[in-house]
């Protein structure tokens, strides 16, 4: 059996296994829902979010412990994962091939031949994984922090550092020096002039990081196709916002492979650019056996990491498809132990210039654009984040915008934020309390367990709810109800309607109604006659049958009595009450009577208000609703508290 | 051209091998959930700590078929297994632990008409009848009233306490006025369960005449303070004015019941007793004067049996014969 | 055409050599990568926020110079304070040789010192220059202004002020802020505090004028101290008098100095205007806060009971209402 077919049936059988988790990624107890599924399995063998969330929070959350096994497999064999087990690397591969059939022989190994841009994917690796190493630097600047391990991790770092920096561009002999002067000089800066604003960090790796990247626009966008047309995972259509966004990368990553196979591979992909790294000193590599090669290129027509097999093979751009060893017709490929007979070279291609200058990017970039004061004052009050998510500077540390828990919520109502957020918070999770069917559920923690970073951390329904140990801290809230009394129909327009306070979850609810009579409009009538409990109007003024709905009221009005009597029924010119208008009242010459409705008008009450939004997604006034929430409130930053005593 | 070596070959099939061990961890931990995460349920455990693959659904708990017009569920309905019983009800978890406790279900309900008034539905899962009925009768009230459910059950103000098939439930209510209520909750309770045959206990061989049949409960364990009776069913006459406890139990074997006979008989000397008689009719039969009560040991075939701390002398001897004469007939 | 060079030592031999160095390359990074995996494995995830364990500001009060109050009349602010002091005993009873003192100030507005609204900048220099004749080492001043810090401390006179007399000045960032929980305290829990001014404090003398104020009915020295809270504090005007009172648990002062030289009688706490203040010729030094602002209400015309936060503080031991029974050492400089 040849080891391309094998690669490929790994290939297929990884893809299917990542669809079949997307597909179980639904809410239920059924065999194709959620169970017990390891849904985040590919998101927990990523590398790059382990790695990330260690530089950010210094640990290395459950789950993504199975990165080591992709470590670990990755500098004993090199890029296999790319190659072998990638569901978007698999993507492309399919693409590239239906892309180059057709093709001549030459024209493919053109395709294939190494590009100087492969080395942007360096760059882009630097430059989102950087802004995380803000926060490391904080805490070294911060002597109150440091204790052996911290002190273990930073001379890691520095090791590391040093590693690197003598490869890159290895010819130049100062690369060490200005590197770790550079280092140094942004600590100092931090630490003498106290530069508070300098060190923020962020997790950005998952905005390009293809493994989040494919789960969230198979998940956004592919899913809720199929929803609509077979209702594969759900009844009802599921929205997202943003869909332009995400199928725009997608799509262009995907149909650039016809031009170039493996495009994003090649040159964007920051995950790739890791393993490149970090297989440097792989036991096994592809190679020449020995150096008595034609030149015929024929390795290169079906290279997929246009690693240039046939001259000196760059180890990092070999992504193990081993089609080179087919391909060609002397033998001469195979996956040795020995470095290729014609050479290799095990390092990217950065220049040291490159190599600082995203560096620098990297971690100015986060503290640039918390000059925004979205973390502080200038916070978005429509940004409403899950039940149990982080305050907002921990939660950007840990988020790898998988879309997992948007793609999880049986109600729909977490979306990808595109705009609320900025681009630190691009794709992360912002409940759209319209979207779906109904707010936040009061009995639901799904998100919170299904987060693979625990950038929503797992919370018990007890300490969502506020029982039980949690019941001093109260419950979880995530923003405050507000009516808007200039839309809301009892309110502005003397319309009965108390839809939000029905539904309201809580118990006792949160929105509580005020008993109040307006008059309706033209609602002052003149009486011809009164008998028993029916009255006759001096003219034909009132709509037939419009105030028998049990909400109208006659007010009935004599020097300082008055009484208000329901209407059952009427017509043009007489009203049907439901019980007699009392005697002392109807005198002979009552002429008026005054038309009233009874409205309940709704008040919140923030004491008890979690945020959940049902009341916004039940509301009538379906555009710009008359009870909205906003993050006023909610219990992960104390201080966007409401109130002073609040729970 | 490349000839597929047979290095190649075995690596590529370990691969496929491998791929076939991750279909099957993948297909083995799918099952590995915990259902009752999925029923909303509320575990105490603290600090928000992480449970796999544990995802509530939305509203469930007890049928709401079987909640009475008048009340509406306060709150989720609440589980609790052996580790965790005692977060629900602290020292008294012992009880039910050592009688077989499988699981509790409780949950709050509250009155429509005023919010004041509550009530609790606790659901005590045990291992089998016997286990039920043991924890029913041992907790019994003082002063409670039997309540016609059509199983053992009585009420006092302001709780209903009931037992069936292996299930005992207890009723209890914030205030006084949800009398109705709670009876008519109780009663759909047991009419949703499948009808359970009463099994033929020992307790149906005491004589019926003078029983205060709600007087029967099952002990389980240390019974009237000797270790070596456990699983005794008592149960009151009322004689003349006298109260007759009398006692019931059947053993694996006869030989183990005449043992057992012998081995309390002793226990009772030692503690200050002595032998005062027999029943006339029933040989191995002993009465012992302990202080100034009365105590008639008895067996006959697999049951052990007699009276316990009488009074009256005459009144403990005719319970014990008429209880004997049971037995006989029981044993033909 | 194969090109062996015999130079160069057997391919296989050297192809085992570096097989061998990169399997220790790898081998370490793999020791790597896992190390760290193990060290920083966290199972359970982050927890719920959890309050902070009570972190007390330490107790600045000087125990050996026993509880006293003095009140020392007359027009000029260094007069009266110079008397008072050493009515008390002289601030040597109070700081020490040594002693790094920090001098909390009102400066929550930026408006001049003629409007009474912040502390009397030449009442601060002179404290200070006291502190250094007595032997401090150091003295900071400090106040987490309401409006622009930079602005505040300018225009009130206080930086100047600070600075001539050779004062630091604390100007409240964000690194300052800690989160601190006041045992006892119903609001301070877990709530940002300019904890960070404390850093190697020994004494803290708090001078504060004596103002009228529309939500407490006052603001004395015991309301001073909300200059030391953070985050967003006008959340507690709802229910100022027991904030108070926190306020007097979170601080144990050596000293508070009541400045009613001139008192803010109407529209406090800005006034606006002179026509607010009244001249009420006292100067008051305290041990005891709750004292000190006891005998601060008669300057605008109040009672102690007039003023809830009072006996909130002293119901809850921050010191005693009763300035009488202190025996009050008055002085007159004419």
């Amino acid at each position: 059996m040849r080891i391309t077919t094998v690669r490929r049936i790994t290939q297929i059988f990884f893809f299917v296994l990542f669809i079949w988790f997307c597909i179980a990624s639904t809410f239920g107890q059924s065999f194709w829902q959620l169970r017990g599924w390891p849904v985040n399995w590919f998101l927990e063998l990523d590398p790059l979010a382990a790695l990330g969330t260690i530089l950010t929070t210094r640990t290395l959350y459950s789950g993504l412990l199975w990165a080591i096994a992709t470590v670990v497999l990755t500098v004993v064999l090199g890029r296999f994962f790319c190659g072998w087990l990638c569901p978007f690397g698999a993507m492309h591969h399919l693409i590239g091939y239906l892309g180059s059939r057709g093709r001549s022989v030459r024209e493919k190994i053109a395709a294939n031949r190494y590009m100087g841009a492969q080395r942007i994917k360096y760059y882009l690796l630097l430059v989102l994984l950087c802004p995380a190493l803000g926060a490391f630097v904080l805490n070294i600047a911060d002597s109150s922090t440091w204790d052996p391990l911290s002190i273990a991790c930073v001379l890691c770092l520095l090791a590391i550092s040093v590693a690197v920096s003598q490869k890159v561009d290895p010819v130049s002999r100062r690369p060490i020096t200005v590197f770790i002067g550079l280092a140094v000089l942004w600590v100092a800066a931090g630490y003498f002039l106290k530069l508070d604003g300098a060190f923020s960090a962020s997790l950005m790796t998952g905005l390009l990081d293809p493994i989040p990247l494919v789960y969230r626009s198979v998940n956004f966008l592919l899913l809720p196709f199929a929803d609509s047309a077979f209702h594969l995972t759900s009844a009802a259509q599921r929205h997202y916002e943003g869909p332009w966004l995400t199928a725009f990368v997608f799509f262009s990553a995907l149909i650039l492979n016809l031009a170039i196979p493996r495009f994003y591979c090649r040159f964007l992909c920051p995950l790739g650019a890791f393993f490149g790294i970090l297989g440097r000193y792989a036991l096994w590599r592809v190679g020449k056996k020995t150096a008595q090669c034609s030149q015929c290129s024929l390795c290169d027509s079906r290279c997929e990491g246009a690693c240039d097999p046939a001259g000196r093979i760059r180890i990092p751009e070999c992504v193990l498809c081993m089609n080179c060893l087919y391909t060609c017709h002397e033998d001469l490929m195979g996956y040795n132990t020995f470095r290729s007979a014609s050479g290799e070279s095990i390092s990217p291609d950065l220049s040291r210039r490159g190599f600082i200058t995203a560096a620098v990017c990297g971690i100015a970039a986060v503290p640039m654009l918390r000059i925004d004061g979205k973390l502080s004052q200038n916070y978005d009050p429509a940004l409403i984040r899950p039940p149990g998510s982080l305050a907002e500077p921990e939660f950007l540390n840990r988020c790898i915008r998988c879309g997992q828990c948007a793609r999880v919520c049986p109600t729909n109502v977490i979306q990808p934020d595109i705009t609320k957020a900025g681009i630190e918070g691009l794709w992360t999770p912002a409940l759209n309390m319209r979207t779906g069917s109904s707010g936040c559920q009061m009995n639901c923690t799904a998100c919170s367990h299904i987060c693979p970073t625990a950038a929503i951390r797992p919370i018990s329904l007890e300490e969502k709810l506020g029982r039980g140990v949690f019941e001093k801290t109260g419950p979880i809230r995530i923003g405050t109800a507000f009516i808007d009394r200039s839309r809301c129909l009892p309110w502005a327009m003397d319309k009965p309607c108390i839809v939000c306070q029905e539904n309201c979850p809580v118990s006792p609810k949160a929105i509580f109604a005020k008993e109040s009579f307006a008059t309706v409009r033209d609602g002052n009538l003149d009486v011809a006659e009164i008998s028993g409990a029916s009255v006759l109007l001096a003219k034909p003024v009132l709509q037939p049958d419009r105030f028998g709905t049990g909400d109208f009221f006659v007010l009935v009005q004599s020097g300082d009595n008055f009484a208000r009597t329901r209407i059952l029924s009427n017509s043009q010119k007489s009203i049907i009450l439901e019980s007699r208008i009392s005697p002392e009242l109807t005198t002979a010459d009552l002429k008026k009577l005054v038309l009233q409705v009874r409205l309940q008008t709704p008040q919140i009450d923030p004491d008890l208000c979690t945020g959940c939004g049902i009341c916004e997604h039940e509301c009538p006034v379906s555009g710009l609703r008359a009870v909205r929430v906003s993050a006023e409130g909610e219990s992960r930053n104390k201080k966007h508290s409401l109130l002073l005593n609040r729970k | 051209m490349r000839r597929t070596g047979i290095a190649e070959t075995c690596i590529g099939i370990l691969i496929l091998a491998l791929l076939a061990g991750i279909t099957g961890w993948v297909y083995f931990a799918q099952s590995l959930f915990d259902p009752g995460f999925y029923s909303v349920s509320l575990r105490e455990e603290g600090n928000g700590s992480y449970r796999k693959n544990s995802l509530p659904s939305p509203g469930s708990g007890p049928a709401s078929a079987l909640i009475p017009e008048n009340l509406i569920p306060m709150g989720p309905e609440e589980t609790f297994d052996s580790e965790t019983l005692s977060d629900k009800i602290d020292g008294k978890a012992e009880l039910y632990l050592s009688s077989g406790f499988v699981k509790l279900r409780a949950r709050r309900f509250v009155s429509k008409a005023d919010p004041k008034s509550w009530l609790e539905l606790f659901i005590y899962e045990m291992a089998d009848p016997t286990k039920a009925f043991s924890v029913y009768s041992s907790q019994k009230r003082k002063d409670s009233k039997p309540v016609d459910l059509g199983v053992s059950a009585y009420a006092t103000e302001d709780a209903l306490f009931f037992t069936n098939g292996p299930k005992y439930f207890e009723i209890i209510s914030a205030s006084k006025d949800l009398g109705e209520a709670m009876t008519s909750l109780a009663k759909n309770l047991v009419e949703a369960e499948p009808k359970y045959t009463e099994q033929q206990t020992e307790a149906s061989l005491f004589p019926l005449e003078s029983l205060d049949e709600s007087s029967i409960s099952l002990h389980m364990s240390d019974v009237f303070g000797f270790s070596k009776l456990d699983r005794v069913y008592t149960a009151s006459y009322g004689v003349g004015v006298a109260q007759v406890t009398a006692f019931l139990s059947k053993r694996e074997s006869a030989q183990e019941a005449a043992d057992l006979a012998a081995a309390y008989g002793r226990f009772l000397l030692e503690n200050g007793g002595v032998e005062a008689g027999e029943i006339p009719g029933a040989p191995d039969s002993r009465i012992y004067k302990v202080f100034d009560t009365y105590e008639v040991v008895l067996h006959r075939g697999k049951f052990l049996a007699g009276t316990h701390e009488v009074d009256n002398m005459e009144s403990a001897k005719d319970v014990a014969s008429r209880i004997y004469g049971k037995l006989e007939e029981a044993g033909r | 055409m194969r090109n062996i060079s015999k130079d160069h030592p057997p391919q296989w031999e050297m192809n085992r050599r570096d097989f061998l160095i990169r399997s220790a390359k790898a081998g370490i990074t793999l020791g790597a990568a896992t190390a760290i995996g193990y060290l920083l494995y966290d199972p359970a995830g982050p927890g719920a926020p959890v309050e902070k364990s009570s972190v007390a500001l330490p107790d600045f009060s000087v125990p050996e110079a026993g509880r006293k109050i003095a009140i020392a009349t007359g027009d000029d602010r260094i007069k009266t304070v110079n008397a008072a002091l050493k009515a008390l005993g002289g601030i040597e009873c109070f700081v020490k040789k040594g002693d790094r003192v920090l001098i909390k100030v009102n400066a929550a507005f930026a408006t001049p010192p003629s409007l009474c609204a912040t502390t009397n900048p030449e009442l601060l220099a002179e404290v200070t220059h006291l502190c250094f004749r007595a032997g401090a080492t150091a003295v900071a001043v400090t106040d987490n202004s309401i409006n622009n810090p930079e602005s505040c401390f300018a225009l009130s006179g206080i930086g100047d002020a600070a600075q001539s007399s050779g004062a630091d000045l604390i100007v409240p960032r964000e690194s300052l802020f800690s989160n601190i929980t006041v045992p006892g305290s119903n609001f301070i829990r877990n709530w940002p505090v300019l904890f960070g001014a404390f850093h190697g404090v020994t004494k803290l003398i708090g001078i504060a004028p004596v103002k009228d104020h529309h939500r407490s009915g006052a603001s004395m020295s015991m309301k001073n101290w909300y200059g030391f809270i953070g985050g967003r504090r006008n959340i507690f005007h709802q229910d100022i008098h027991t904030f108070i009172k926190d306020l007097a648990l979170m601080i144990r002062p050596t000293l508070v100095i009541l400045d009613g030289i001139f008192a803010m009688i109407s529209n406090g706490p800005t006034g606006g205007s002179v026509s607010d203040l009244k001249q009420t010729h006292t100067m008051i030094v305290s041990t005891d806060q709750v004292a000190a602002d006891a005998a601060g209400s008669a300057l605008l015309g109040k009672t102690p009971a007039d003023l809830p936060f009072i006996a909130k503080a002293e119901q809850a031991g921050a010191g005693t209402s009763d300035f009488e029974a202190l025996s009050p050492l008055r002085v007159s400089t004419g």
